[in-house]
């Protein structure tokens, strides 16, 4: 039946545990707060954010174990959550919320329709996103027209 | 009482002669109008400064009979010119002129067809003797 | 075949996208595909349907002439398919089909369903337009440009007055498309009221044929067809006008006219035009308003070339007369006329030397002696000019040269059948131009004295052309006062003038000329003619005003010594943006030899005046003084609505010199805007918007 699309993916689960992979990691232990650089990917579930620098900030959680509370990502940020796509210049993932706010020439592609705006606001357990600032979508038709039931 | 010939050494007549070629013409009543200004202004064709010309008619029908028969024609006849420099063909000067002549339509066909011709070669000359007064008038604001 | 859907763009504040990928723009949304352009309050797109649900107020601009407005909405993304509701499609900013719902097919046609078309503006203050055309399917073929009813219902101020299973009218941005123009009802006294139908019919790019019946009834009837062929050429250009007539003025006859002209450009500069004339009988053109101001109808065939000292022309005339006085049998019916002319300037005279060869021929029909002479007449002239400065400012002209007539004359026994005539003639004229510069405005006075000789000829030839007789400054210094070579200007004579000139370019300027003829002796050429007749011609008195905003008088009269007037002609034009009056007053003293046998005095005016964008108006006023009445009077009005033209004529006129009961005919038309491209130059009046 029809292509999968939107930004949700059911199963997100904001508690899940937060990997991040970089070339380089910098960690102030006292602040709670680690740098990493270089081919940054940031993982939790299905959910991946890749960017040039990510700021982390941790915190401990109820059970005394350390958590990464809050994501910072800055260049060539893109986010991947099941089918969708986003590319923007900065991105700000707040774990507990399962919010991820993207700026700057941010672009979206959807099948064949892309959609590019000023800000993007994705609510990662429910798939819902909002596009703000002069936001231009573009309708591509498949090319091969698709036969929907 | 401040007049001066037109043709006395210096005067617009004498600046003027020769100075002005003009567009060819382009039917018999033009040949006429040309020829005219020619004369008048003594033909040079390699003059400094073209003139052109533009004619544009219209036609009234006068005394008209009970039985709609129309025995008198007038003839107007609207002249625009410019004055062009031949070599940066900027315009130095232009004007219009206006006049009618008159001419009638009884007697036979060949009579109203001879008078309607010579109506509108009286008309050119009419017309082109008062581009003439007005170029030597102006004279003086654009001939060097 | 283009079932492939194109791609567009959708433009918004705000567009949220929720986990099925459903998207809702919202906040001055746009979307916008090739030419389409459509604005509405929010779109929701769902990519399963591939389709834009739309929320309006919707503005949908398709192409640059039509606009749909509506509701709501559900079309493709492309935005060439789908359905609007309660949709109002707006043609040209003219035409206004109203809907309650409309189906987009393929980008192409819009389909509305109980439908109400009209350019009229409605709003509450005014519910019922002045005609709309109601129906229960209307097709727009934005391709074809043609609009298709289905069961129309014509509707004139509410009233159905007209009813059609189908009907298609052009939509207003369609040029040259084949279908009825506007129809217009004539009303005269002679003829009833009637209505013309015209149907235009276009064969291709460049011909197209017009028909257009014409029935009336009532005081009288007439049934017409009138018919207009035009045809564009790469190097010319073909019109012809025509009507075919069985009416109650002559029951059993047929009456007819043609009217055609035309003209082509030929190789080597040379330029054929021809023009056709011809009718049934005398008054047909009179009836019908036909008549083109034509009491004579000529035929003629010309080709010519003129160039800057060269100037051929052949023209070959056919005449045919309607006026009651005129007998054809004896009236020039076929009239010839060849004119060669060559200027040179001569090496070392200097000056213009022309060189002229003329023919000229005019048969009548009859054979009859006299009654029917034919004349025909071969002209050489030579002719040499120049002018010198002589001291103090004092103007020479020379004029020197001759004509050779050799004039053959048949079916007249008062003339010998071939006569040559060499007729020398030498000019000396001297001009002495003065001039004052005061400012801007100069004044100019131009006296004028030229001498002229001219050989007496000993022979007589007929005299057919040169029997009207005219006298301004445009042959007060010319060789001959007759306007045909027929007769020459013989003798010894003096013509003397005076001319003062102010001018100035930024005011007003004016222009008087005084002239005399002074013969030495009178030969009796003029006899008959009163302005010219003796050793003294009457006096010649022009006065040209041009005054500012485009006012202009002008009048010229000649009168004896004691001021008597033999002719005196006024003329007063004025024109401005939205008005324009000529009006003129014309005395000649009534002259036997020219067949004018009563004094001829008659003022007229002709005014348009557009009283604003709505109203304009029309006058042309003869008053004939010799008889003391109007002798017509024509009225029109013309009050143009965003949607309707409604135009008036009234018009009065005497057709006999003692009947005191005149002709009265009103003719009124009524032209619906918005249907085909009218091509009327005028702009449609802007509408006054509901508050108004």
């Amino acid at each position: 039946q029809g292509t999968e699309v939107g930004f949700g993916n059911p199963e997100h689960d904001s508690s899940a545990p937060v990997e991040v992979v970089a070339d380089q990691l910098d960690v102030q232990r006292s602040e709670g707060k680690a740098k990493f650089t270089g081919n940054v990917v940031v993982t939790q579930g299905l959910m991946k954010l890749f960017g040039d620098v990510v700021d982390v900030e941790y915190a401990e959680n109820a059970a005394g174990d350390t958590e990464i509370q809050w994501v910072h990502a800055i260049g060539n940020v893109t986010l991947l959550n099941g089918v969708e796509a986003a590319e923007g210049d900065d991105a700000v993932y707040t774990v507990e919320s399962g919010v991820v706010v993207m700026t700057g020439d941010v672009l979206v592609t959807q099948g064949e329709n892309t959609m590019a705006g000023e800000k993007l606001t994705v609510q990662l357990e429910t798939g819902v996103g909002q596009m703000e600032g002069r936001v231009r979508v573009l309708f591509n038709p498949e090319s091969e027209p698709e036969k929907t039931e | 009482c401040g007049f001066t010939p037109a043709y006395a050494p210096g005067g617009a007549g004498d600046r003027l002669r020769g100075q002005l070629t003009t567009d060819p013409p382009y039917d018999k009543p033009s040949y006429v109008l040309v020829d005219r200004i020619e004369t008048r202004l003594s033909r040079n064709d390699s003059a400094p400064y073209r003139l052109t010309f533009s004619i544009t008619y219209g036609f009234d029908g006068l005394a008209v009979s009970p039985d709609g028969s129309t025995y008198r024609y007038h003839l107007t006849g609207t002249l625009d010119y410019t004055v062009v420099d031949q070599n940066t063909q900027a315009t130095v000067t232009s004007g219009t002129v206006r006049n009618f002549v008159a001419y009638s339509a009884l007697g036979t066909t060949v009579a109203t067809s001879a008078s309607a011709i010579d109506a509108r070669e009286r008309l050119m000359i009419i017309l082109a003797d008062q581009v003439v007064t007005e170029l030597m008038a102006t004279a003086q604001s654009w001939l060097p | 075949q283009d079932g492939q859907a194109l791609s567009s763009t959708l433009i918004a504040d705000r567009v949220s996208i929720d986990a099925n990928g459903v998207l809702v723009a919202s906040g001055n949304v746009e979307a916008m595909q090739g030419d389409y352009h459509l604005k509405a309050s929010r779109i929701t797109y769902d990519p399963n349907s591939e389709s834009l649900d739309i929320e309006g107020p919707i503005i949908l601009q398709d192409g640059p002439n039509s606009v749909v407005l509506a509701d709501s909405a559900q079309l493709s993304t492309d935005l060439r398919e789908g359905l609007l509701d309660s949709a109002r499609v707006v043609l040209d900013q003219q035409l206004q089909i109203s809907a309650v719902e409309l189906h987009r097919v393929s980008g192409r046609y819009n389909q509305l369903y109980n439908t109400v078309a009209s350019s009229c503006e409605v709003c509450a203050k005014r519910p019922i337009p002045v005609w709309q055309i109601r129906s229960k399917r209307v097709v727009h073929d934005q391709e074809e440009k043609q609009i298709y009813f289905d069961h129309a219902f014509f509707e004139v101020l509410g009233v159905p007055v007209f009813y059609a299973p189908q009907l298609r009218l052009p939509d207003p941005t369609l040029e040259r498309s084949r279908g009825f123009l506007t129809p217009s009802i004539r009303n005269t006294s002679d003829l009833g009221t009637g209505i013309k139908l015209p149907y235009f019919i276009p064969l291709g790019q460049s011909k197209d044929v017009t028909l257009t019946p014409y029935v009336s009834a009532g005081t009288g009837y007439t049934r017409t067809l009138e018919l207009r062929y035009r045809q564009a050429f790469r190097r010319g250009y073909f019109e012809m006008n025509g009507a075919v007539s069985n009416d109650s003025l002559l029951e059993d006859e047929l009456r007819a006219y043609v009217v055609g002209n035309g003209y082509f450009s030929l190789p080597r500069e040379y330029f054929l035009s021809f023009d056709i004339e011809t009718a049934s009988d005398e008054d047909y053109l009179n009836d019908y308003d036909y008549n083109y101001g034509k009491d004579r109808l000529d035929s003629a065939v010309t080709v010519q070339r003129i160039r800057k000292d060269k100037l051929f022309k052949g023209e070959v005339i056919f005449y045919e007369s309607l006026r009651s006085e005129d007998n054809n049998n004896y009236q020039p019916y076929r009239v010839t006329d060849i004119n060669f002319n060559r200027r040179i300037v001569p090496a070392y005279m200097g000056g213009i030397l022309s060189l002229g060869f003329d023919f000229h021929g005019h048969q009548r029909r009859s054979e009859e002696d006299v009654l029917g002479r034919d004349v025909g007449r071969l002209s050489g002239t030579a002719d040499w000019k120049r002018n010198w400065i002589g001291p103090a400012g004092l103007l020479f002209g020379a004029e020197m040269g001759t004509f050779l007539d050799h004039t053959a004359v048949s079916h007249d026994s008062n003339y010998e059948s071939s006569v040559t005539e060499f007729l020398p003639y030498g000019v000396a004229e001297m001009r002495w131009p003065l001039i004052r510069q005061g400012g801007a405005t100069t004044h100019v006075i131009e006296p004028v004295v030229q001498l002229v000789w001219s050989r007496e000829s000993d022979e007589d030839t007929p005299t057919d052309e040169s029997t009207q007789l005219e006298f301004d400054s445009g042959n007060l210094y010319s060789l001959s006062r007759f306007p045909a070579p027929d007769e020459r200007e013989e003798g010894l004579r003096a013509n003397l003038g005076l001319s003062w000139t102010r001018s100035d370019p930024t005011g007003w300027s004016m222009r008087w000329t005084f002239g005399r003829i002074l013969r030495s002796e009178d030969l009796g050429q003029f006899d008959g003619y009163a302005i010219f007749d003796g050793a003294e011609s009457d006096w010649l008195g022009e006065v040209l005003f041009d005054l500012p905003n485009r006012l202009s008088v002008a009048n010229r009269a000649t009168f004896d010594d004691n001021f008597d007037f033999t002719r005196n002609e006024l003329r007063l034009d004025w024109n401005r943006d939205n008005f324009d009056i000529g009006t003129s007053f014309i005395w000649l003293e009534d002259n036997i030899t020219e067949s004018r046998y009563y004094d001829t005095q008659e003022w007229t005016i002709e005014a348009d005046w557009d009283v604003n964008e709505r109203i304009s108006t029309t006058l042309d006023w003869r008053y004939d003084m010799t008889l003391d009445r109007a002798a017509s009077t024509e009225i029109g009005l013309e009050y143009r609505t965003e949607c309707v033209d409604y135009d008036f004529a009234f018009e009065r006129s005497y057709s006999d010199y003692d009947q005191t009961s005149p002709d009265t005919s009103f003719s009124f038309q009524v032209n619906l805007a918005g249907i085909g491209n009218t091509g009327k130059g005028r702009t449609r009046p802007v509408r006054l918007g509901c508050r108004g």
